[in-house]
């Protein structure tokens, strides 16, 4: 079977909405693996280990990632990736998906090179299809 | 005579006629009761005679005994040691010619401490050269008790409402986070393997969903709007609906719309620029929602001028709203509206409290069947 996407990750503490997310992902068959990591240092040791072994083929090319979230929120997340400067990083798309209401998490997130944009959720499923599908395009 | 006086710091001139007698008595008269009345006293030092002075007043206020002789040597008993350095140099000051008035903290003879509101001038003779200072100070401790208790109270009431907007920040992201999974959930739902009961029970459970979904999108505008920037600022309305128009296609509200638009006429506006987003937005908003179910979606959004007011429209052709409805939205009094039920209600009633802030007004025509017509008065 052939997917838009060979690798993405969610990068989320909310079982509940990774569960869903993954459903979603299975139902429709936007996704051949997905990674799932609880927090932002669980996701960051992952990412510094494969592109360090320059191991493209593990670099998710759909990054969603919560903002809060315990022992390294997303913010934390994205300083650390950035400090690293990996130019492999270029080919993934990342996008912060979050129940964040606050309009400066919305401005603050514009000023970070790796964040392609910013979702609010609750993500529906046509906003889902759009971002695995053009990422494929 | 007038360098004698003046350095005695006597009050009465040297000719002693009668009515001049009776001037002198009816001010030190009046002296005597405002000294009482406001609880001050008066200081002063003659650098000529090298004496320092306090009248009988401020002798009370500061409970000195009769036999007790004060001198710029021991004048430094009377200040609280942590006002000290500030009294010298405002002395030093005044000595150079000019004058203070401050508050700091004094003391009594028995070492009390007390808050007191002190002033001073430079005295000069003829010449101009400086022959001493005086001034007065007056007894504010019962004053400045309450100052300090009222800013305690307001620094209390600062934090606390701080800590709320906190509060409701926290809860409304964690509520936020559930209504979403719950969402999610319901439309994954299979609905059509149930059973017609079963069918039913899901329905509600989508109804309960989105009404939750609703009354937390009004909870996160209320902890945000409190927070905002207050400063008025130029804002290029064209500039400020292309941003609307975007940040609503990118919510999780989807509703197909054709735009017209026009801002030659009022290109631009001093405003809160969050108010004016919330104003624009919320207005789309409710154009959007309340589309005619039979035709496309038109939202007319325009600007124009009218006897030096500027004006923003935001025009549907949707299902419009009745009458009654209209007049509960501008009226001010509601009460015991659920605002749930009401695509219109609590955000019309927000945007309302914005525009009355900034002095506007919100007017509201409307045919039911053919759509609503909001006008703005911004300024």
């Amino acid at each position: 079977m052939k997917y838009p996407i060979e690798m993405a990750c969610i990068i989320d503490d909310d079982d509940m909405y990774v569960n869903l997310i993954t459903k979603v992902l299975d139902m429709k068959n936007l996704v051949k693996n997905l990674l799932i990591f609880k927090n932002g240092k669980e996701a960051l040791d992952y990412f510094v280990g494969a592109l360090k072994k320059l191991e493209e083929q593990k670099i998710p090319q759909v990054i969603l990632l919560d903002l809060n979230m315990p022992i390294m929120n997303g913010w934390q997340f994205l300083s650390n990736l950035s400090e690293y400067d990996f130019p492999e990083l270029k080919n993934s798309t990342l996008y912060i998906v979050s129940s964040s209401i606050n309009p400066t998490d919305i401005e603050r997130s514009k000023a970070i090179n790796l964040v392609t944009d910013f979702l609010i959720k609750p993500v529906t499923m046509d906003q889902l299809s759009e971002i695995f599908i053009d990422k494929s395009a | 005579m007038l360098l004698k006086r003046r350095n005695r710091f006597s009050v009465f001139t040297a000719k002693k006629d009668t009515s001049n007698y009776l001037n002198y008595l009816c001010d030190s008269f009046r002296y005597s009761d405002i000294s009482n009345g406001t609880a001050s006293g008066c200081w002063g030092v003659d650098f000529i005679k090298k004496q320092s002075h306090l009248d009988l007043q401020a002798r009370k206020l500061l409970n000195i005994p009769p036999d007790y002789s004060i001198s710029l040597k021991n004048g430094y008993r009377f200040f609280d040691l942590q006002d000290l350095e500030k009294a010298s140099t405002l002395f030093n000051v005044c000595s150079q010619g000019e004058s203070f008035k401050t508050e700091l903290r004094m003391r009594t003879f028995q070492g009390k401490t007390f808050y007191a509101r002190a002033q001073g001038k430079a005295i000069k003779n003829e010449l101009g050269d400086i022959i001493g200072i005086r001034g007065v100070f007056q007894n504010i401790e019962a004053e400045k008790k309450q100052e300090l208790k009222l800013l305690k109270s307001l620094k209390y009431t600062e934090e606390h409402n701080k800590w709320l907007y906190q509060l409701s920040h926290i809860v409304s992201h964690n509520l936020h986070a559930q209504v979403c999974n719950l969402q999610l959930t319901s439309k994954l739902m299979d609905v059509e393997t149930l059973t017609k009961d079963q069918e039913e029970l899901v329905t509600n459970i989508k109804n309960i969903s989105h009404n939750l979904e609703c009354t937390l999108a009004h909870l996160t505008t209320i902890a945000t709007l409190h927070n905002v920037d207050k400063q008025a600022k130029y804002i290029v309305i064209k500039e400020l609906f292309q941003e609307v128009v975007q940040e609503i296609k990118k919510s999780t509200f989807q509703q197909r719309a054709i735009y017209y638009t026009e801002f030659s006429e009022v290109e631009f506006i001093k405003y809160i620029p969050a108010y004016l987003k919330n104003i624009l937005s919320r207005l789309i908003i409710n154009a959007l929602k309340n589309k005619h179910p039979e035709r496309e979606c038109e939202i007319n959004v325009f600007t124009y001028e009218e006897n030096r007011k500027k004006f923003l429209v935001v025009k549907d052709n949707g299902i419009g709203l009745p009458q009654d409805k209209i007049d509960y939205l501008v009226s001010k009094t509601r009460t015991s509206h659920s605002y749930v039920e009401d695509e219109y209600g609590l955000g019309i009633f927000l945007i309302k409290s914005q525009i009355d802030a900034m002095g506007g007004s919100l007017m509201i025509e409307s045919k039911l069947g053919k759509g609503a017509k909001f006008t703005v008065q911004l300024q």
